[in-house]
């Protein structure tokens, strides 16, 4: 597996004349784009960024970063690409397991479809080869039913699934795909172009390769100091130590608590007070943890394994109850009953479905009940068995979960009251509310897939654990930090590295691994740069889509109700400020990427 | 602000080195921040080197919170005055770790 090949072995399918063919990303492509995200990207621009979603023309791409399935720590990630469904913006999202490591020891960096097959079908990969197979005997079944009857006709052992569910069978605007049972491709859709294509799955079976490099001793050497760093005492990844290996990105809940930040019953309040704790990491280590897995080429195990022993779904054995989720499904919903939370997640997982939007749309549902917007019972605050009901409903499109399938800017438009939506370019905002954590207000404005909070990770230095002073509350000068935050993540994204080994690594650590990797020279400064090229490719690609100057808002929620509660009590986002210092960041004119920015990224 | 007594709630790594999630403790009349964490110091000896710098002040990996807000943006910084009804949540790095060498991710130093 030699690493310098990657970006030689694209597959492109096309599923409308059910043809397999190989061709090698063009080097300049794979040089400034890097692979995965960027790579994904720069192969959706040579489709019509105008093109419907949904339609055959969009294509959909699977792709390996050049560090995919090597003995880099964190490296067991690839990428999704498309024109969202959802936001109508590209679309890039990001899964961990064991499929992108087995991708690439089956020998394939990628995997482009294009068109619509006239019968389900599954990609089959093995051996270097992609083949079509018929998928009519899994259409229709969940993710986990899907997972078994591929494990059963291929035998379990090297294999991996990644596979839609129902939600994308039936085209739900926020349906994922969903690798090993439990992982997802979460955000933006991709599930649902999935679904319009007829592709159920793809199936791969390898078994373990050796990275081949020209200096393993320099391999080794870089390899070890990254882990180095992860395995630093102090750093939150550090195994069975730090917090995040410990107790899982929910151990954040009770920070964004106490400092205003966790929004609550769609946002109307920035703090779920006493209640946060009952859904918060702790709790879950405390009264449900089972197991800590992990992914490929992981010691850092964040993924906690559950088991719920009471009420209606004692016995729901799942992974994992992250933080986004126990914030849309919990504090959002007013829902303080983690039991439901986890049975939702595991709703999401077999559907297909991604819980951050799903958990918005019944927010926004919630809220017109509230309110008296809704003809017939709707939905009440914490009503956890409709909310189950409910999200059974949404991934079979029957009823009112018809709508809410539509994704929570459709509902709150079509229930006349657009303002209640809780989004920015149409998808839904994740859980850090920007009252709180201003700089995290910023980066959902300016994501390039819709509200994000892993385009920009500034959360790290507005909760104070990167060396980075920057108050959340103070606006000023966040947008430079904004920037660099998208640029590196943007950089790490087409590696594909984890974004959780931001928390030990840098642009130094991410240099040095891809240049021995690769061979030839790479600096930290070429990280930021080809980081900002990707993130300004986006951009272009969306200026071309129809997101012109000014596209880039907060709800007026966030920018012009003061929070009420904790510790941003009194504040308001101040994005105009922000946008203003982000855009001369950029050298970007109101969001939209000027040709002589275009043409000092080389781009495209 | 007279004497009384201060809830102090310690939230994830912290918990099993305080062995509570939440601890009362007396408190003196004009008490600060400062005085409060020699005393939380002096019960828990063991959270010394997760509260502390090199330098003795209270280490940035720490989120000690006063009402909300982590002192290290507060006026007054650790010689905030605090009174038996100041809500004080203290976390260890819970979103993020930084690098072992201090080395920021990219962007600038300050902002």
């Amino acid at each position: 597996m030699k690493l310098s090949e990657f970006g030689s072995r694209i597959v492109h399918v096309d599923l409308t004349a059910q043809s397999v063919e190989r061709r090698p990303a063009p080097a300049d492509w794979t040089r400034k784009y890097i692979g995965a995200r960027g790579l994904g990207v720069r192969y959706l621009l040579e489709a019509d960024p105008r093109v419907d979603p949904l339609s055959p023309e969009n294509l959909l791409c699977f792709l390996n970063g050049p560090l995919s399935g090597s003995e880099t720590s964190m490296s067991g990630r690839w990428a999704c690409v498309t024109k969202s469904p959802l936001t109508g913006t590209v679309t890039d999202s990001h899964q961990g397991g064991w499929t992108a490591a087995r991708l690439r020891w089956a020998g394939i960096d990628g995997l482009i479809f294009s068109g619509r097959a006239d019968h389900p079908v599954y990609a089959f990969v093995e051996d270097g080869e992609v083949s079509l197979r018929d998928a009519t005997p899994v259409w229709g079944m969940g993710v986990h039913e899907t997972v078994s009857f591929f494990r059963e006709r291929y035998g379990e052992r090297n294999l991996s699934v990644c596979a839609i569910g129902g939600a994308g069978e039936r085209l739900c605007r926020y349906a994922a795909w969903l690798n090993e049972d439990d992982r997802a491709f979460g955000r933006g859709g991709t599930g649902a172009v999935g679904g319009s294509k007829n592709l159920k799955a793809i199936v791969i079976r390898a078994g373990t390769k050796r990275s081949d490099v020209s200096d393993p001793a320099a391999w080794k050497a870089v390899r070890r100091r990254a882990l180095d760093a992860i395995r630093d005492e102090k750093n939150i990844t550090s195994p069975k130590k730090g917090g995040l290996s410990v107790y899982g990105t929910n151990v954040i809940m009770n920070v964004t608590n106490q400092i205003g930040a966790l929004g609550t019953r769609n946002s109307q309040t920035t703090s779920f007070g006493d209640q946060a704790a009952t859904i918060s990491g702790e709790y879950v280590a405390d009264h449900l943890l089972t197991g800590n897995p992990t992914c490929h080429a992981c010691p850092v195990a964040c993924k906690k394994q559950v088991r719920i022993t009471e009420g209606p779904w004692a016995g729901l054995e799942m992974e994992s109850v992250e933080y986004e989720p126990a914030w849309s499904l919990g504090a959002n919903c007013g829902n303080a009953d983690v039991a439901s939370v986890a049975k939702m997640i595991d709703q999401c997982n077999d559907h297909g479905m991604d819980p951050i939007e799903l958990g918005n749309a019944l927010s926004v549902y919630m809220e017109a009940t509230e309110r008296g917007w809704v003809d017939g019972p709707g939905l009440a605050w914490g009503d956890t068995e409709a909310m189950v009901e409910m999200t059974e409903a949404i991934a079979a499109r029957k009823g009112d979960g018809d709508l809410l399938a539509e994704g929570p800017a459709i509902v709150a438009a079509r229930l006349g009251h657009p303002e209640i939506a809780m989004v920015a370019k149409g998808q839904a905002v994740p859980a850090y509310d920007p009252r709180g954590m201003k700089g995290m207000g910023l980066g959902y404005a300016t994501s390039n897939r819709g509200a994000c909070h892993l385009r920009g990770y500034v959360a790290a230095a507005e909760l104070g654990v990167v060396p980075i002073d920057a108050d959340p509350l103070e606006w000023r000068g966040k947008g430079e930090l904004v920037k660099a935050f998208q640029d590196l993540h943007a950089f790490s994204d087409s590696l594909d590295l984890c974004k959780f080994s931001a928390f030990a690594e840098g642009a130094d650590e991410y240099a040095e691994q891809y240049a021995v990797a690769l061979g030839g020279e790479f600096k930290a400064e070429d990280v930021l740069l080809a980081g900002e090229r990707i993130y300004n490719l986006e951009r272009h690609y969306n200026n071309q889509a129809g997101f012109g100057a000014d596209s880039d808002t907060l709800p007026a929620r966030f920018t012009e109700e003061a929070s009420t509660e904790a510790g941003s009590k009194g504040h308001v986002c101040e994005l105009e400020p922000m946008l203003d210092e982000y855009y001369a960041a950029r050298g970007w004119e109101r969001g939209v990427v000027p040709a002589a920015k275009l043409a000092e990224l080389s781009i495209p | 602000m007279g004497d009384g007594v201060l809830e102090v709630r310690f939230y994830a790594t912290f918990r099993p080195l305080v062995g509570a999630a939440s601890v009362e403790l007396p408190l003196a009349a004009d008490a600060s921040v400062r005085d409060l964490l020699a005393d939380i110091l002096e019960r828990w000896p063991a959270l010394r080197p997760h509260l502390l710098d090199d330098a003795g002040g209270l280490g940035r990996r720490v989120l000690f919170l006063v009402d909300g807000r982590p002192v290290r943006y507060l006026e007054h910084g650790l010689d905030t005055r605090i009174g038996p009804g100041t809500p004080i949540d203290v976390f260890p790095a819970v979103a993020g770790g930084g690098s072992a060498k201090g080395r920021a991710p990219g962007p600038p130093a300050e902002c």
